[in-house]
């Protein structure tokens, strides 16, 4: 599974943004995305896509946590989101890796009954490769609440502005420990 | 004095005498102040540093007579007795911390103050401009606290940080030695 | 895309100049409208026909087109009038869903059968038509004049205005191959052969400028349109399906015949055996219809009339005298009408008829895209485009109008009534739910079996697992067709419910295209139904109808003409509902690019169409959230970089174009995204768009200062000077950058001048 983490300004400024692969089952933490010429700008396009889905959410599910929220299937991603009751927005793109066999997406493949989820499905339930698994979503509710711990306490900092882009380091590290951590 | 008791003192008075107030008030009060300070001088770190340990010295000189009539603690026997009384009891009451008195010069005149926690640097990132990191003391106001306190009490001080966790020194440390004592001089004006 | 030197005036065909298009759409306009429109409506025909040429001021287009088509000015002045003109700021009004709806419904038509005798078809031939009667009357039935009432089956009418049938060859029914899904000739690679010739052509995709519907949400784009059609179109006639077995089967003969009555017994007799006959799996039990051709010019009316007097005795009350002229009617007569151009040609029709006529095709593509409107945008003063005289249209009009509403509808209506009280009733009371579970279980009740394929364990035993048909007359087979019939005529309500009774049995029977087929219409059927469905469970059935169907068509026949019919047809309905469903729909969309089921031009296409179910989809009430702006402006994006891809800069600029009109409202500051490698990738797409636009339409561009209005320039030139900051080939779009781009917005601009003043490019 490879991850692309956006926090956004509740006016829609990307202020941090990470990019790093699963640690589960022997992973090692690289994000190794299907499509890496254009992953770069593809994960930006699907994450701002999904505030379209995030704003209609955020009004349907009081958490702040609303789970798995859109899918983006040509790219097989899928986009978990946490609002901050500041408005600020954690949005998770997660991407299984690509199968060995589920490679082929022409005519006859065996994928054409269920959705392109229970394609995933179907190999493993696991945390690094199911994106839509209850325990996927729960692992993902722990990411989020983490960063959101440090999210607070690097606001907090005086030198902080809001809806400036976070540039600490500490920040940085902590998000990519509670990656390790939970995804 | 020994150590422990002025431990014991300070704890005492923390327990029983003390008004508390919200740390993250505190320290996003402190906080703002150097952010604010940084911006007014455009990011000149010395002129901040300066500004900081002014305004501490101006604290320090009030700070006293609280700390004296709260503790109620007599004249100390030495420097290394002030030390103590510095450490365990004036910092544990005002902020609720206690650190280590070491690295005395061999005249007994020079000491070191190794914070393990700094409550007014929670949270706190340096901004990353690539100077901050070597010219700004963020809690510099100490050092001129502690230079204004004991100056009411007839010891001219120089204290400065050495080391600083936020800028990624393995510890906070500032530096205190003891000029001279004062005798018999009018307070001075405050500055 | 086109290289620069297609673009010049004097490259053929001329007819295809703007100014053709102009002459046409001017004359919608009054006099007074037509001054101030003419720049505007000039210039979006530039960008619709993406001519190169197109800006060139109105005397400078007009020349090529006099000096090699003289008689354009003889046409240009009366038969134009009605003609709608291609791409016109008023055209895309009524581009909504609202078209792609009746679009569908209309492919769903009934097939009519035509037998006509040898001498009718000769004098057909001497009129111009090489193809026979067939040849002339197909159009004509295309769309029947006049409001046609249908009842339905609890005996409400309601009348249609586009009502249609197809006229089919009875002589070749059946006989083309009948799995040509593969390969070249494929249905499939037809229709994506068709796009690529239509964009390819020197005058360019109509289908290059979006349109908008009244309400001012992106519409389909007319290539969007083509391509749906062509797919409708190209589905080949199977057991499966029943709309491509005839409904009726018009018998012809000519006043010239000399032995009448004996011919019209020999062509029926005909039609049930010998190689004449229609395939065993198709219902022989249609309508028969009689037709006297009488010619006007060499024989006696009384003569006739005394025939067709004797035919009535012998057949009946489903007879005609049709009386036509037997010469042949050229652009020069008085009153000469052109034959309306064939809407639903299929891809094999088209692409051969390309290499007949050569580029006679052109326009027929052109017009077809533009519009459903079926008169020709252009001529060619050749022989390649009939005519026919005022009064034959009328007299042909006038048959086919009979034919269908008091012989055709009724006799459905009848069938329909018939089966549903003899067969579809039995099935629905608790017997036939008794019926269908004991068969299930115990191969019971073949008792109404034609005697076609034998019993086989598990199913009904009426399939027949080696030739892949059930019996005609077999009640699964009678269902299939009554439900067919219901759709025909549009009563969809029966056609869904009848449907959905058969669905299941078909898979029991492990008759797998006939499986696909039923969910496909059965989902179908419920969406076009208007009274049905508001609740969102209804749509979660009609979802797994479709999944159903598509995975029986894919999976288990590899049938993917029909698979992707079955896709689009679930893209554009849901669509056409609305609210939730649009996102069903653009799921749809997304796995027929998912399925590989269309090429690069389709993929395109679908991606726009993914971007268009996004922008359909509108906040729920006064709410500000429930949009899909982002989504669709995201796709709209992919597929201008697409169209870039495979050369084409014109369309490309109008996803660009379409993207910044949905991006507008959701964008802190226009045209500025807060992300930014997003930023970077749209910037160099606008960048690149522009400058292919330009390489493609040469020097030619500089021509355009004639027409070029200053105002637009000022905002345009901002963007460009932003760009000229990032780029170093500032020489390319330099002041003919500009002058591009100022003729894009005047383009978008005219487009809307129809509804609203309100340019959305400047909010973009």
């Amino acid at each position: 599974m490879s991850y692309y983490f956006t926090i956004l300004s509740p006016t829609d400024t990307p202020i941090f943004n990470i990019a790093f692969g699963t640690s589960k089952g022997g992973g090692d933490g690289i994000a190794r995305f299907r499509f890496p010429d254009t992953a770069q700008y593809m994960n930006q396009f699907i994450i701002h896509s999904s505030l379209d889905i995030v704003e209609e959410a955020q009004w349907i599910n009081g958490g702040m946590y609303l789970k798995h929220i859109d899918t983006y299937p040509p790219a097989a991603a899928y986009i978990s989101a946490f609002l901050t009751p500041s408005g600020a927005r954690f949005l998770l793109l997660h991407q299984p890796p690509q199968l060995p066999s589920g490679t082929s997406s022409g005519l006859g493949s065996s994928s054409l009954l269920g959705s392109s989820a229970s394609t995933t499905r179907a190999s493993s339930s696991s945390v690094a490769a199911n994106p839509t698994s209850p325990q996927t979503e729960e692992a993902v509710r722990q990411f989020m609440n983490e960063v959101y711990e440090s999210y607070v306490k690097t606001a907090m900092s005086p030198f902080y502005k809001q809806g400036m882009e976070i540039k600490s380091p500490v920040f940085r590290t902590k998000v990519t420990g509670a990656g390790k951590k939970w995804l | 004095m020994s150590t422990t008791k002025a431990s014991r003192i300070g704890e005492e008075i923390w327990k029983t005498r003390i008004d508390k107030v919200n740390a993250e008030l505190v320290t996003l009060t402190y906080g703002t102040i150097v952010a604010q300070l940084c911006q007014d001088y455009d990011s000149d770190y010395k002129q901040v540093n300066q500004q900081l340990d002014k305004m501490g010295y101006n604290i320090g000189l009030r700070l006293i007579e609280d700390f004296l009539a709260k503790s109620g603690v007599g004249r100390c026997a030495n420097f290394r007795d002030t030390a103590d009384m510095i450490a365990k009891v004036g910092f544990k009451i005002f902020l609720n911390v206690a650190p280590t008195v070491t690295n005395w010069a061999s005249d007994n005149n020079q000491f070191s103050l190794i914070f393990d926690e700094n409550p007014l640097a929670d949270f706190v990132e340096l901004p990353d401009d690539g100077r901050a990191q070597d010219e700004l003391w963020f809690s510099n106001i100490l050092c001129g606290v502690l230079r204004g306190a004991l100056e009411m009490v007839q010891m001219q001080i120089e204290a400065h940080f050495v080391s600083d966790v936020l800028r990624g020194d393995d510890t906070t440390e500032m530096r205190v030695s003891l000029v001279r004592y004062i005798e018999d001089e009018m307070p001075p004006e405050e500055e | 895309m086109t290289s620069p030197g297609d673009g010049t005036p004097v490259k053929p065909p001329p007819s295809f100049s703007p100014g053709a298009a102009l002459a046409s759409s001017k004359s919608r306009y009054t006099d007074g409208q037509e001054v101030t429109h003419s720049i505007d409506t000039e210039l979006t025909e530039a960008r619709s026909v993406s001519s190169p040429t197109a800006p060139l001021s109105a005397t400078t287009a007009e020349l090529p087109i006099r000096s090699a088509s003289p008689q354009r000015s003889v046409r240009s002045s009366t038969p134009q009038l009605a003609r709608s003109s291609l791409g016109s700021p008023f055209d895309g009004r009524f581009d909504g869903s609202e078209d792609i709806r009746s679009l569908i419904i209309r492919a769903f038509s009934p097939t009519v059968a035509v037998h006509a005798s040898d001498d009718t078809d000769e004098l057909v031939r001497n009129k111009g038509f090489k193809g026979g009667f067939r040849e002339l009357v197909r159009p004509f039935g295309e769309t029947v004049q006049g409001k046609v009432i249908i009842r339905d089956s609890v005996g409400s009418s309601r009348a249609w205005e586009d009502f249609g049938v197809r006229f089919v060859d009875l002589k070749g029914f059946g006989r083309s191959p009948a799995n040509r899904d593969s390969g070249r000739d494929s249905p499939l690679a037809q229709t994506e052969e068709v796009l690529e010739k239509q964009l390819n052509s020197a005058e360019g995709p109509a289908g290059a400028v979006p349109t908008k519907d009244v309400l001012g949400f992106p519409a389909t784009t007319p290539l969007c349109k083509l391509f749906l059609r062509q797919l409708l179109a190209s589905t080949s006639v199977g057991p499966h399906e029943t709309f491509g077995h005839p409904v009726a089967s018009v018998i012809t003969i000519s006043s010239r015949n000399p032995a009448p009555l004996e011919t019209l017994r020999q062509l029926y007799a005909e039609s049930n055996t010998g190689d004449k006959r229609l395939p065993e799996w198709v219902n022989q039990e249609y309508l028969r219809y009689y037709v006297l051709i009488h010619d006007e010019e060499r024989d006696d009316i009384t003569e006739s009339t005394k025939l067709y007097d004797q035919m009535k005795r012998h057949f009946g009350l489903h007879c005609h005298l049709l009386r036509l002229r037997s010469s042949q009617c050229v652009v020069t007569d008085d009153d000469s009408v052109q034959v309306p151009q064939c809407e639903w040609l299929s891809p094999h029709e088209r692409l051969s008829g390309a290499g007949e006529a050569g580029m006679f095709t052109h326009p027929e593509l052109l017009q077809t895209s533009s519009n459903a409107q079926t008169e020709t945008l252009v001529d060619l003063g050749t022989d390649s485009t009939p005519y026919l005289f005022d009064s034959d249209v009328t007299a042909i009009k006038t048959f086919i109008r009979e034919l269908i509403v008091q012989s055709v509808i009724p006799f459905m209506e009848n069938r329909v009534a018939v089966w549903n009280d003899q067969v579809a009733s039995r099935r629905r009371g608790i017997s036939g739910r008794f019926m269908s579970m004991s068969r299930r279980w115990a191969g019971f009740g073949s008792s109404s079996r034609s005697g076609i394929g034998g019993s086989s364990g598990g199913g009904s035993g009426n399939y027949d697992p080696n030739q892949n048909f059930y019996g005609p007359d077999s009640p699964e087979a009678i269902l299939r067709k009554m439900a067919d019939f219901a759709v025909m005529l549009r009563d969809w309500k029966l056609s869904a419910s009848t449907y959905e009774i058969i669905r299941s049995d078909f898979g029991n029977d492990k008759a797998w295209k006939y499986h696909a087929a039923a969910h496909e219409m059965c989902a179908v059927s419920t969406l076009l139904n208007p009274m049905a469905m508001s609740a969102k469970i209804k749509l979660e059935s009609v979802d797994q109808m479709f999944e159903t169907a598509c995975y029986s068509y894919l999976t288990r026949c590899s049938d993917s003409t029909h698979a992707l019919r079955c896709l689009a047809l679930a893209v554009e309905l849901l669509k056409s509902r609305g609210g939730s469903a649009t996102e069903s729909a653009a799921r749809w969309a997304m796995r027929v690019m998912d399925f590989g089921l269309v090429g690069s031009v389709g993929q395109v296409l679908f991606m726009e169409r993914v971007a268009a179910c996004y922008a359909s989809k509108t906040p729920a009430g006064g709410a500000k959230w429930g949009a899909r702006r982002r989504k669709a402006g995201m796709w709209s994006i992919f597929a201008a970089d697409q169209w870039l891809k495979l050369g084409k800069p014109n369309l490309a600029s109008a996803c660009v174009e379409e993207a910044e009109r949905l991006y507008a409202e959701v964008l802190e500051t226009d045209g500025v995204f807060p992300m930014p490698e997003m930023q970077a990738f749209v910037d160099n797409l606008r960048h690149a768009v522009k400058v292919e636009y330009l390489e493609a339409r040469g020097f030619d561009a500089r021509d355009e200062s004639a027409t070029h209005h200053p105002l637009d320039t000022e905002e345009t030139s901002e963007k460009l000077e932003k760009i000229d900051k990032r780029n170093h080939r500032r020489s390319l779009i330099g002041l003919p950058g500009q002058l591009d781009a100022g003729n894009l917005k005047m383009t978008a601009t005219a487009r809307e001048s129809g509804n609203s003043p309100n340019d959305d490019f400047e909010r973009a």
